[in-house]
């Protein structure tokens, strides 16, 4: 799906005065006045739009504006320019703790807790330890 | 999962659940009635219309707080996830631009893939998930009208037909026909009993609570009312 308010240089809440001027100083924009200038079309055209200019932002805060996907051939107008984000952990991975910019304080507040190393992780710390003890042991031993 | 593991997720998914339910627009009274009877409040700070604010602000930071908090759970309680996302998209067999989007880019965001999607929607719905459509071109339109779809929806029923739209079809259904019925198991015309019995055991399982439970009440909520909706459509058939 194109961007047709990008094309035609305007904004999505430009008025249908606006938007005809806009149709009429760009006729080869691409953007159909059949579309933008029915009432219904519009607005069932601005739900996608909104809803593709989320998904886009979200898929760039999320990593996922690279590599081969549906998103980036079929709704090119959306994509992000460049790659900045973290992908989101997967099953298993610490997930960082830190609030994204622009999250609702409230309900990120609530979301938070606090994470601790895998189960695994612990177990090994009190081995490793030992290991190590005994190393030195025998080591001062073998000096002395 | 401790309890504010499990809050946590409780909160994201009602949050990712509405984000979907309210993208075709309809987010007004009706809406508010839907997320009242299916996400009540829990007593705790955050409230319905918290939640409804973010997706009515376009809340990118918490919207992007909720996806990585499901990203990290089990493969299945994802795939539960999105099995209960299909569902709310099609209770009412149109799919809507924006709703289609928004599945493809849970799939992906949840490490699930498009051919996970592609095979869970077919599996629930008895129809091929299909391209979201385009509604800036003006054949979209056209083939749109032909089909009997409007308001930037398309009927995936795969029959032509239009089922009654009764909201987000998750409220009970006095009088569901055999039609409906039909639809709702995902069997066509020609189904025998052996067919309709296979499509109601496999729906079964897929909207036992005990799949989804650790997802929070709003998805126990939503999988309750497909499970009712499902046996009715099932001893409708068998009758």
């Amino acid at each position: 799906m194109k961007d047709l308010y990008s094309s035609l240089g305007i904004d999505a809440k430009a008025s249908r005065e606006e938007v005809a001027a806009a149709l009429q100083l760009k006729p080869g924009s691409g953007a159909s006045p059949a579309i933008l200038l029915d009432e219904e079309k519009r607005s069932a055209y601005d739900r996608a739009h909104e809803t593709l200019k989320t998904i886009g932002m979200l898929r760039h805060r999320l990593g996922l504006d690279s590599g081969d996907s549906w998103f980036l051939e079929t709704c090119p107008d959306f994509a992000p320019r460049s790659r900045t984000a973290k992908a989101p952990a997967k099953p298993g991975e610490p997930e960082p703790e830190a609030v994204s910019p622009g999250a609702n304080p409230d309900i990120a507040q609530a979301q938070l807790v606090k994470t601790e190393p895998p189960a695994h992780s612990r177990r090994l710390i009190p081995l490793i330890a030992g290991i190590i003890a005994v190393i030195l042991l025998v080591l001062f031993i073998a000096y002395f | 999962m401790t309890l504010g593991q499990r809050k946590q997720l409780a909160n994201s998914v009602k949050l990712l659940l509405l984000w979907l339910a309210a993208s075709d627009g309809k987010l007004e009274e009706s809406e508010l009635e839907f997320a009242s009877a299916h996400f009540p409040d829990d007593g705790g700070t955050i409230t319905t219309s918290d939640f409804l604010a973010v997706i009515r602000n376009s809340d990118l930071g918490t919207i992007e707080k909720a996806i990585r908090t499901l990203a990290v759970e089990s493969r299945e309680l994802r795939i539960a996830f999105l099995d209960m996302a299909i569902t709310m998209c099609m209770a009412d067999r149109n799919m809507a631009v924006p709703e289609n989007h928004i599945l493809r880019f849970y799939a992906d965001a949840l490490h699930l893939g498009i051919d996970l999607l592609c095979k869970r929607f077919q599996t629930i719905t008895g129809v091929e998930f299909g391209d979201p459509g385009d509604p800036a071109s003006e054949a979209w339109w056209e083939q749109a009208a032909s089909s009997g779809g409007a308001t930037g929806q398309v009927d995936q029923s795969g029959d032509g037909g239009r089922i009654e739209n009764s909201g987000y079809g998750n409220r009970p259904s006095p009088g569901m026909n055999i039609a409906q019925a039909r639809t709702v198991l995902g069997v066509s015309l020609n189904a025998t009993p052996a067919d309709i019995e296979r499509a109601y055991q496999n729906l079964a399982g897929i909207f036992e609570v005990g799949r989804v439970e650790a997802m929070g009440e709003a998805a126990v909520s939503v999988a309750n009312e497909r499970f009712r909706k499902i046996q009715e459509a099932y001893k409708l058939l068998r009758a």
